[in-house]
């Protein structure tokens, strides 16, 4: 776990040159390791897919704003959580955000709450993301582990088909596929056939 | 009660002593006048009636009474008394005479009362409604009276001759001097008006469209009388002329001297009576026409006057939105470094170094914070708009000048082209906040693909100067267009925090229009503005 701490970044995307600095100071104040960006542009070209962390983004910017940018990364597939910046409680661009996924907004003149809570906020959800998808990675580490016949068994099983009508569509006798069933269990590390459904069901979509 | 006469100023006690001598000045004054004007058009008397084919005076009379109420009825008695005893040598003797002038006097009062009370016609004469409720007023009062006074006449046994006829010549014979009359007369009234009247005499464009009437008018009394009333028609095209150019004011005044004229030219050459009620009928039209024409052009005027400083209002609000937005981000960084100085004091001598230049930072954010609060108070300073003649080679220039330090770094070319030279109508200030703001957007598009270039372009478009800005960035797609004038659009927010939406609404109130061409090779805005014509 200290070692996942260590990886997650604050990315500071503003083109005002004090907010960056001074935002970027009181954070590493608090102990957080930050990197700086003057625009949507310079992240994105940046960016490297073993990046965490969060991204701080301004609404105004010129060129790509600080919802083009969350729009832009959702495209990619950069799911980092996105905290925008803006300078007034702009109900649409809210929306939007939200819409998008957006951990939090930050309104200019920072309020009591501040940059602070809003990075812990973001990093909080990042740490579960990371989490689970090392529990994911693992997952799919186990399942290359099985055989093409095992594989066959684990997806007629987690359909919700019995060992017999497994058996009557694969041609195979029941006891062959009691045979598959453990193995697979044991494989996966899983005890049962509702263990194994929790595990290979599809990863779950961010959606508005 | 004791009242220190000491206290009370010098002005009010002359003011009670005079106000009844004053009052008796204005009476007599208006009893000279009513006479004046009664002997002046006292011509062509239809027999034995003593309808005359142009009357004048009537307005005078409702004019005093719309003004100064029912009080001021016994004034225009005696006037009324006067006119018919002098000028029209009282046919009907002492008791008839006495009883027309009651029975005029009261219709003049009553005209006005209507006027003043259920019509609520306003003096100043602003609006259509006015226009047409006066004119009722005026053309129903005049049919009124004229029976009733040749009704008194028929009914004393004194005149059978032609009643009909009797009333219709006194109708129209009133109808057109009150017509052109009154509105004056009612206009003098009111200060605003007649400051507006004043200021028409004395511009020098007024001779050239007196010149203008009088030719026409040349043209119409030269001809033989039997043509007049065929080629009056003429008439009408120096009067809208007029109207349009000046309205209601300037219409009225034409319609006057053109019935001067024509009555006068007639008197002169002694004309027949059934042409002059002809023409008379005629100028009513002509009148009305004037009446109309005179408050549409007003009423535009004024329209179009609110409309600018409506505009001109949200161009300042605009402007001020952008400019508080644009406080935020000196703001939000004062309170991060002054937060991040707080955790530092907490222990000072091993942050001393940090503290120091957090600290230095702070100040230095406050001082761009007091630059944003400055440039909002430069913007309200000079009222909300100061329009004066700026040299527009000159504004484009320096605008330029400082937009090259920013686009040169980025490898982006900037080139201006000015057709002539050309001077404009605008606010110094607010010109250079709509350059700067469309050429720092084109820049920032062009940035977009190196090498990029932005070319500005100045060339006469009739009485305006349209300014071109062309960047090589990607342009503006057909559908953005409406989307990227409203305010606080963030697709391209320039980093003063000022939109289009200001630039926009700044062109506007100067006169001009703001626009973008949609395209996909290259970005092009375009605004107009007023160009003002060199002299010398």
């Amino acid at each position: 776990m200290d070692e996942l701490e260590a990886r997650l970044v604050v990315h500071v995307v503003d083109d005002d040159a004090a907010v960056r600095d001074s935002l970027s100071l009181l954070l590493s104040l608090h102990g957080y390791r930050t990197a700086m960006f003057a625009c949507a542009e310079d992240f994105l070209a940046a960016w490297k897919p073993e990046w965490c962390g969060c991204v701080l983004a301004d609404l105004r910017m010129p060129g790509m704003d600080g919802l083009e940018l969350q729009a832009t990364m959702a495209e990619r597939g950069i799911d980092m959580p996105v905290v925008i910046i803006t300078a007034h409680g702009d109900v649409h661009a809210a929306r939007t955000a939200f819409r998008a996924n957006a951990v939090d907004f930050l309104e200019k003149p920072f309020d009591d709450r501040g940059p602070v809570a809003a990075v812990s906020a973001a990093f909080e959800r990042e740490r579960e993301r990371l989490l689970e998808r090392e529990t994911r990675a693992r997952q799919s580490e186990r399942l290359a582990t099985l055989t093409d016949r095992e594989r066959e068994v684990l997806a007629l099983l987690v359909e919700g088909l019995t060992n017999l009508e497994v058996a009557a569509r694969l041609g195979i006798s029941a006891r062959t596929v009691e045979v598959h069933k453990a193995r697979v269990l044991a494989k996966m590390s899983a005890r049962n056939v509702a263990e194994l459904i929790r595990a290979s069901a599809p990863e779950p979509r961010a959606e508005g | 009660m004791i009242v220190n006469a000491d206290r009370i100023p010098p002005a009010a006690v002359r003011g009670v002593a005079r106000a009844p001598l004053v009052a008796f000045a204005q009476s007599l004054g208006f009893v000279a006048a009513y006479l004046a004007l009664d002997w002046v058009s006292y011509i062509h008397p239809m027999q034995r009636y003593n309808i005359t084919p142009w009357n004048p005076e009537p307005a005078l009379a409702i004019a005093l009474l719309s003004v100064r109420g029912w009080r001021w009825a016994p004034v225009v008695l005696v006037a009324v008394i006067a006119a018919e005893w002098f000028v029209r040598g009282a046919p009907a003797g002492m008791a008839g005479t006495f009883v027309t002038a009651l029975l005029l006097t009261g219709g003049y009062g009553a005209i006005a009362s209507v006027l003043r009370g259920r019509a609520g016609v306003s003096f100043r004469l602003v609006s259509h409604r006015d226009i047409a409720r006066l004119v009722i007023v005026i053309a129903l009062g005049a049919l009124a009276m004229a029976a009733a006074y040749v009704g008194v006449l028929v009914l004393s046994g004194r005149e059978v001759l032609m009643p009909s006829e009797a009333i219709l010549r006194f109708w129209v014979g009133d109808t057109a001097g009150i017509l052109v009359t009154l509105p004056l007369v009612l206009m003098m009234t009111v200060r605003e008006r007649r400051v507006e009247l004043l200021r028409l005499l004395a511009r020098r464009e007024t001779f050239a469209h007196a010149l203008a009437i009088a030719l026409t008018l040349a043209l119409v009394v030269a001809s033989p009388p039997e043509q007049q009333t065929k080629i009056f028609y003429v008439l009408f095209l120096p009067l809208i002329a007029v109207a349009a150019r000046y309205g209601l004011g300037g219409a009225m005044l034409t319609t006057l001297v053109i019935q001067a004229v024509i009555i006068a030219s007639d008197e002169l050459s002694g004309y027949q009576v059934l042409t002059l009620f002809e023409l008379e009928a005629l100028l009513i039209a002509l009148a009305i026409t004037a009446l109309f024409l005179g408050a549409t052009v007003d009423e535009l005027r004024r329209t179009e006057g609110d409309l600018r400083r409506s505009l001109r209002m949200a161009a300042a609000g605009e402007m001020a939105s952008a400019l508080a937005h644009e406080l935020n981000q000196p703001l939000a960084a004062l309170s991060s470094y002054a937060r991040a100085g707080q955790i530092l004091a907490q222990a000072p001598r091993e942050n001393a170094m940090l503290l120091d230049e957090t600290l230095a930072k702070l100040v230095g954010e406050a001082g761009r914070a007091a630059d944003v609060v400055r440039r909002l108070r430069d913007f309200f300073r000079e009222g909300i708009l100061r329009l004066e003649v700026v040299d527009l080679q000159a504004t484009l220039a320096s605008v330029v000048a400082a937009e090259e330090e920013r686009a040169a770094p980025r490898g982006i070319t900037v080139a201006w082209q000015v057709a002539e030279d050309f001077r404009v109508r605008a606010d110094q200030r607010q010109l250079e906040v709509v350059l700067r703001n469309l050429l720092s957007n084109a820049v920032e598009a062009a940035s977009a693909q190196r090498p990029g270039r932005v070319d500005v372009e100045a060339k006469a478009q009739r009485e305006f100067v349209r300014v071109s800005v062309r960047d090589s960035g990607p342009g503006v797609a057909a559908e953005d267009v409406a989307r990227i004038f409203e305010p606080f659009e963030t697709t391209r927010a320039s980093g003063m925090g000022m939109g289009l939406a200001i630039s926009r609404a700044i062109v506007e109130a100067h006169g001009g229009e703001l626009w973008v061409e949609p395209g996909r090779r290259c970005g092009l805005f375009c605004f107009t503005l007023p160009r003002v014509p060199r002299h010398g």
